[in-house]
């Protein structure tokens, strides 16, 4: 806990030039205490920050961050085994937290707006669009005659197009990105003064992301609101924000504008966490420096400073005394809650390090060959009539060799995780040749299936459920050996010891539940999992969307090593270019189920040909090719 | 003051899954026979169990043995009297109950055991478990009553004619319970990495998927026993299960019925037994839904 005794309030001074007038938010000294069990965790810990109009604020923050919670408190949504400490909450000067439930029922939805990370379960799929924003209008008092007019100009504003007609369509007859576009038109609907939103762009496509976050910096300049943005990304904070708040372990460790924090980071989570984030500018097939260890449990907070047991420039007054925030800006306020924030941050001693050297690897023999791949899904069949068919993948060539990573590109729906899914047996293949080492893979039958069954493996998406939630890790990396005979009984248990050393893990969890672990943790088991079988390609279907920032670069690392010291070939399956940038050798751009371009990394990422792939480009942060306007 | 939203959404590495497993399988049950509910539903059908087991040692009279006195009210000798052919009536009662006791704990577990199986064949052969899953929607549609009249046709009706009928009435519904349960673990990824590591089908059902939808089948045990209870009482009391002299509480019922002004007791007694065994395994079913499935 901080001393009790803040030697300066915070937020009385606005953090960017140029925005005028009083906050619209201001929060001072905000903790909120989380009951698990018969314990109480202290899980934000003396927040204060605000928002004035026309200011984007970016909350940034990783899983246990507290950013969210510090949102809900703010609408007083917080959940029921949270309770707010202390603190204020004003809103234009008034106290949200004395006013009475009827009150800030009458504020929200009208004067705060809210805009959530998934748009389908906001949505209500019974009613239409129209009648959704209708209902918030003529709640707040717009006269029914008005609302049919404001709805169409609503869905204008937004930017869906033919709005006249589309008010009368269901939230499923949407896109994603067109439904979180639909969010935003209700959350505007009564020209608010406060946004509040909470990663609003994490389900959707980075082209998909970048509309609608250019849509909210319009929101912004034209209803002169303020905006609070909730987001895991720094990529998205320097894209829109004007102001950031970094926030770990349920503290602000750093806070001032964009442009003064991403500049001259004082505090070494801010930097790491900006050095882990995979960039467009960054060198290629370099590998990503890590923060290592993970954001700390609610239940389980280090003394002192809560970042020291992962801090690269560590100190011993770190371990023992939590650091006040102070200003350390020279024009304008930047405050940060770090020892040695007084002067820049001192080298990081972890240097980027270039991944090993890609040494006549075209040689290398070609273990995946797909040739002109067709795939398609029959929907069910309602008994006699058949499904109907959607063709998913039309004519895919693809290769990967041994010992290179090939990145698979695209946005959802694209197909590429249906090829993926493909290519290691979990859908048929129409037609065309799936081989691997030169055998058609895909209609082998008996034992020649089950042996090439044995090289293809796949690493999944979501860590969460792809291990059994019912074995020990143990078994689970024991039980492919058992099966396949891979190794003989009395090697088996020294077999999963070198599996765990291969990807990072220590021995000690062997004896644990899925449910024991965390994120990145899983994922390394699934891995491990995926090298027990010893197969020479690893089908890796966005091995790190699902996790932690500071986590992502640990496990793409990994999959370097792994590549390097096994010879392994990857086919990585991505929507975001950045990720594949610091792994793959060759990368392969795929749009409506065709490759429109493939190469090498850096002739893809310096010369992109093809028109979609340079959108995709211009929507990842640091990209050079960010003021082309992506289409959507 | 503050309105509430479930606290899942917040704490972003719990998923419900996560939850659901912490603490294992010894402390969800645990939890749930520690629970008021749970502890009392448990405890009034073991209370049952051991009276009906132990206090025969202590009776005077055995279940068949016939007395000068026919119905007989409550003496100090009887103490619920006797019957129309001066059998004692607590006796008779005592062993309807074990008989009900031993015919349900025969039938329910093979029933969950044969339906769990059979509704998790999809896993095998997307047609066959589609086909069985066809087949319980046809025996859940058929009363009870009446699958137990086909099998009283079909087999002599007695003890074993009534352990099948039950199995048959309350197959479908372990039957139903696991299909329904493996169509939610098939799109979960573990199930696909199964495939991906060529595990075979059979050793994916019963090693992976199994012991995930094993819970929901327990807790269905629980509301099934009660079923199972009321099926017996309602063949028997039609004369189409536990045949006369053996004792069971339907059979009890439906003799006893006959003197229902005279000797009250001779069936009110049974009914009671019924009811009380009836809301205690609700009971035990109900706590064990909330601890075990968080629901």
């Amino acid at each position: 806990m901080k001393p009790t005794t803040n030697p300066e309030p915070v937020p009385s001074d606005a953090i960017v030039d140029g925005t005028t007038g009083a906050p619209v938010l201001s929060v001072s000294d905000l903790s909120v205490d989380l009951t698990l069990g018969r314990a109480v965790y202290s899980v934000i810990r003396d927040v204060s920050f605000s928002v004035r109009p026309g200011e984007i604020l970016g909350v940034v923050g990783e899983s246990g961050s507290g950013k969210s919670l510090t949102a809900l408190s703010v609408m007083r949504m917080l959940p029921s085994a949270a309770r707010l400490a202390k603190g204020t909450i004003r809103y234009q000067g008034d106290n949200l937290l004395s006013m009475s439930d009827k009150q800030i029922t009458a504020l929200r939805g009208d004067r705060i707006g809210m805009i959530f990370q998934d748009p389908m379960a906001f949505l209500n799929p019974l009613m239409t669009v129209g009648q959704q924003i209708r209902e918030v209008l003529v709640l707040h008092g717009t006269s029914k005659a008005d609302a049919d007019r404001r709805c169409v100009e609503l869905l204008q504003l937004v930017g869906v197009r033919n709005p006249e007609q589309r008010v009368h369509d269901y939230p499923h007859q949407f896109s994603g990105g067109m439904r979180q576009r639909v969010i935003i038109a209700i959350a505007v609907a009564n020209n608010p003064t406060l946004l509040i939103a909470d990663e609003p762009t994490t389900a959707l496509d980075v082209t998909v992301q970048a509309g609608i976050l250019r849509l909210l910096s319009r929101l912004r300049t034209e209803l002169g609101a303020a905006l609070m943005l909730i987001t895991h990304d720094i990529g998205v904070v320097e894209q829109v924000c004007d102001s950031v708040m970094v926030m770990y372990a349920g503290q602000v460790v750093e806070y001032g504008t964009v442009a003064e924090v991403l500049r001259d980071p004082r505090h070494p989570y801010t930097r790491e966490l900006m050095r882990a984030t995979p960039r467009l500018d960054s060198d290629v097939q370099t590998r990503l420096p890590t923060i290592p260890g993970r954001p700390p449990d609610v239940t389980n907070q280090p003394a002192g400073c809560p970042f020291h047991p992962r801090c690269p420039l560590v100190m011993d007054r770190c371990r023992t005394e939590d650091p006040d925030l102070v200003d350390r800006g020279e024009s304008s306020r930047h405050l940060v809650a770090c020892w040695a924030s007084d002067g820049p941050l001192g080298p990081s001693p972890a240097p980027q390090v270039p991944l090993v050297a890609t040494v006549n690897r075209s040689e290398q023999p070609v273990v995946l060959d797909v040739v002109d791949a067709h795939i398609s899904y029959r929907g069910r069949s309602r008994l006699w009539r058949t499904g109907e068919v959607t063709q998913v993948v039309h004519g895919v060539d693809l290769q990967v060799r041994a010992g290179r990573a090939l990145g698979l590109v695209g946005e959802s729906g694209c197909g590429k995780s249906t090829l993926a899914r493909t290519i290691v047996g979990l859908q048929p293949l129409e037609s065309g040749r799936l081989a691997i080492d030169g055998k058609q893979w895909t209609t082998a039958r008996g034992p020649e299936r089950l042996a090439l069954r044995r090289t293809v493996q796949m690493v999944f998406q979501d860590p969460y459920q792809s291990l059994n939630p019912r074995q020990m890790i143990r078994d689970i990396l024991a039980e492919p050996l058992v099966v396949h005979r891979i190794v003989e009984r009395d090697r088996r248990a020294s077999r999963v010891l070198e599996l765990m050393d291969l990807v990072g893990m220590p021995r000690s969890v062997l004896d644990r539940f899925p449910y024991q672990l965390s994120g990145g943790q899983r994922q390394r088991v699934g891995i491990a999992r995926a090298l027990a079988m010893e197969p020479k390609l690893i089908v890796a279907d966005e091995p790190v969307s699902a996790l932690d920032v500071s986590v992502q670069a640990q496990i793409i690392n990994l999959l370097a090593d792994l590549r390097d010291e096994l010879d392994l070939a990857f086919l990585v399956i991505a929507h975001d270019l950045s990720v594949v940038r610091h792994l793959c050798e060759d990368v392969a751009v795929m749009q409506a189920g065709v490759i429109v371009e493939r190469g090498s990394s850096e002739q893809i990422f310096s010369s992109p040909q093809h028109e979609y792939t340079r959108t995709l480009l211009a929507a990842s942060p640091g990209s050079p090719w960010a003021e082309l306007e992506p289409a959507e | 003051m503050t309105t509430s939203v479930t606290a899942g959404a917040v704490l972003d590495d719990q998923r419900p899954d996560d939850r659901r497993a912490r603490g294992g399988i010894r402390g969800r049950y645990g939890q749930a026979l520690r629970s008021g509910k749970g502890a009392a539903g448990l405890g009034l059908v073991l209370l049952i169990v051991l009276i009906a087991v132990l206090a025969p040692l202590f009776l005077p009279y055995g279940e068949y043995e016939q007395g000068p006195d026919a119905l007989l009210a409550p003496t100090g000798h009887h103490l619920l009297g006797t019957d129309e052919v001066g059998r004692d009536l607590l006796a008779r009662l005592l062993a309807g109950t074990r008989v009900d006791l031993v015919v349900t704990l025969i039938a329910v577990p093979i029933s969950a055991a044969v339906g769990t199986l059979l509704g998790l064949l999809g896993m095998l052969s997307r047609w066959v478990g589609a086909l069985f899953q066809r087949i319980f929607d046809v025996l859940l549609g058929v009363p009870a009553v009446i699958l137990g009249v086909g099998v009283a046709i079909a087999v002599t009706p007695g003890m074993e004619s009534v352990i099948i009928a039950i199995v048959l009435v309350t197959m479908p519904v372990f039957g139903r319970q696991a299909g329904s349960a493996l169509a939610g673990q098939l799109p979960l990824d573990y199930v696909a990495a199964a495939e991906v590591l060529g595990f075979p089908r059979r050793r994916v059902m019963m090693r992976h998927v199994l012991p995930n939808i094993i819970d929901v089948i327990f807790v269905r045990i629980a509301v099934v026993m009660a079923q199972a209870i009321t099926v017996e009482g309602g063949l028997s009391v039609i004369g189409l299960g536990i045949q006369s002299p053996q004792p069971s509480l339907g059979s009890m019922i439906k003799d006893g019925s006959a003197y229902l002004l005279s000797v009250p007791l001779y069936a009110l007694m049974p009914v009671a037994v019924v009811v009380l065994l009836v809301v205690g395994y609700t009971m035990l079913s109900d706590a064990l839904n909330q601890a075990v499935l968080r629901k």
